[in-house]
């Protein structure tokens, strides 16, 4: 797993053996987004 | 989902991860950093940077390591947690074949006999509270044929 600070937020990712990708988003300790959820409303 | 507790089980070289009414195991040889003999785990908790959604580890060598829950619930092949991988897929899916297939919202509606506030529920990639079948109806309302293929956990012989 994989885990970068960057301005505050802490991003989390790891390669899991099921797509879709992972990766959540955490600010000051609180969830903030999943990116999945952003590839899901055509974010990304 | 949160984790509750994490030990350090070194006989069988797994963090015993305690989650609402359940303990789960997670192979050291998964972690990065691996724990080994000669740089054992000097601590793991809950990881408050994660809202406790996981949990961290160092090890006597000052390397540190983060382990989400997910992640321990995907090596489990955790049942409510597969059901949720395969319902975003068919949630994508339908969100694609929306955009190609030719037909307007209203028809799409009146073809699954439902509401629109219903459609739009099976849309949402977020909603984990619909149905697979609410799931199917729709891929079968945008004209696509579904087939299920169901592979074996330690083998790749399929069946159908």
């Amino acid at each position: 797993m994989t885990k970068i600070r960057r301005g505050g937020y802490v991003f989390i990712s790891w390669v899991g053996d099921q797509s879709p990708r992972h990766v959540h988003v955490y600010r000051d300790g609180r969830f903030v987004v999943l990116i999945r959820r952003l590839e899901g409303d055509g974010l990304l | 989902m949160k984790v509750r507790s994490v030990r350090v089980n070194n006989h069988k070289r797994t963090f015993e991860v305690r989650l609402a009414g359940r303990v789960l195991d997670y192979p050291f040889a998964r972690c990065t950093p691996a724990p080994g003999a000669d740089d054992a785990v000097v601590e793991a908790h809950p990881d408050p940077e994660m809202a406790a959604g996981g949990f961290a580890y160092e090890l006597a060598s000052g390397r540190c390591g983060a382990v989400h829950v997910e992640e321990v619930l995907e090596y489990h092949r955790d049942p409510a947690h597969m059901r949720e991988l395969l319902l975003y897929k068919l949630t994508l899916e339908a969100q694609r074949r929306m955009d190609s297939c030719g037909l307007s919202r209203r028809e799409i509606i009146r073809r699954l006999g439902t509401s629109p506030a219903q459609f739009y529920r099976l849309l949402d990639a977020t909603n984990h509270r619909k149905s697979v079948d609410g799931m199917l109806s729709l891929l079968h309302a945008l004209g696509c044929n579904v087939e299920l293929v169901i592979n074996g956990r330690h083998n790749t012989s399929d069946s159908h």
